[in-house]
């Protein structure tokens, strides 16, 4: 059965705005895909209809069925993962592998010290 | 409680699956699109799940080896970005089949060019809020019942009495619209720890 598997360094998820971010996508398949590429997005979540941006994309030449590709991926200064009261904004990373739609994703955290910024909550009067 | 948390989020809205009015069943649906060519319109109002079906359509398609592309327009399409739509459409072959949401942003010249561009197609499937341009594949409907069991699905817990009969004629059908307002009602009762206490509402305006 296909496996597609992301995992990043220590385990770690939250991040500051410019560091680096260091794993391994690794995929088992029937057959060698044509395209195995890793996508970092943030998507906004919440009221309104769902944005959502592709900042950076890490492909992967020549993939193999069955192998470990290490990567590298330099993160953006913003925007930071944060929620407010009518959204959410999200950052996700993630291993898209074709044909056949396979697929593995962590979601973290790019914030100032790896916090989610919470906006403060407006009260009505 | 977060945005991204919210039962009736956006995004957890758009992942509810499309169900399908009066016991028609997938196969059925199948079947007629089948025998009309994948030629034809789904009609509805405002909010009433055309672009949900529309939408699920697609890998469906794909798994029946058409190359189905998803064009919206709404209200706010300009001229250039209707004459793209057509430039784009006159390029495609069979078996790419256009799924064109919103079929009425185009005016009837740009409709009959468009018309021409897709006899080259395997299909042509566009949503309409009233029956024109193509035959009636299948009319979209809301109800109370319905709502009540989307919303179940999204919270996990039924509108109370007659909560959703009410939600539906203040909304005049418009799920979408209804939704909003849950979002809203759903926010603010996470925000009221202390109106929470004092009445037992829970986050259950929404339970029995």
């Amino acid at each position: 059965m296909p496996a597609v598997q992301l995992s990043l360094r220590d385990d770690r998820t939250a991040f500051s705005p410019g560091e680096t971010i260091t794993g391994a996508a690794t995929w088992y398949l029937d057959t060698a895909p044509k395209n195995a590429e890793l996508h970092l997005t943030w998507s906004t979540k919440g009221k309104g209809s769902e944005d959502i941006e592709v900042v950076a994309s890490v492909p992967f030449a020549n993939p193999q069925a069955n192998e470990t590709r290490p990567f590298t991926l330099k993160l953006p200064e913003a925007p930071y993962t944060f929620s407010g009261q009518l959204i959410s904004l999200d950052w996700v990373l993630e291993l898209i592998i074709d044909p056949g739609d396979h697929s593995a994703h962590i979601d973290i955290t790019l914030a100032p010290d790896g916090r989610e910024v919470l906006l403060p909550r407006i009260k009505p009067a | 409680m977060n945005p991204r948390d919210n039962p009736f989020a956006a995004h957890r809205i758009e992942r509810l699956p499309f169900r399908l009015p009066g016991g028609l069943t997938w196969d059925a649906l199948w079947a007629r699109l089948a025998v009309s060519k994948y030629c034809g319109a789904i009609v509805g109002p405002h909010g009433s799940g055309k672009t949900t079906l529309l939408e699920q359509l697609v890998p469906e398609l794909k798994a029946r080896d058409f190359t189905p592309h998803l064009v919206r327009l709404t209200m706010s399409s300009t001229a250039a970005e209707r004459n793209a739509l057509l430039t784009h459409v006159r390029r495609l072959r069979a078996p790419d089949l256009l799924l064109l949401d919103g079929a009425e942003q185009l005016s009837t010249r740009e409709w009959l060019s468009l018309r021409s561009a897709v006899s080259n197609l395997a299909g042509c499937i566009i949503t309409v809020h009233r029956a024109c341009r193509l035959p009636t594949l299948l009319e979209t409907v809301t109800s109370p019942a319905l709502l009540d069991e989307l919303a179940a699905e999204l919270s996990g817990s039924s509108l109370p009495g007659r909560e959703a009969a009410a939600l539906h004629v203040r909304h005049r059908g418009n799920l979408r619209e209804v939704f909003r307002e849950l979002y809203d009602r759903w926010a603010i009762i996470d925000q009221n720890d202390d109106l929470r206490e004092a009445t037992h509402i829970q986050a259950d305006l929404f339970l029995r």
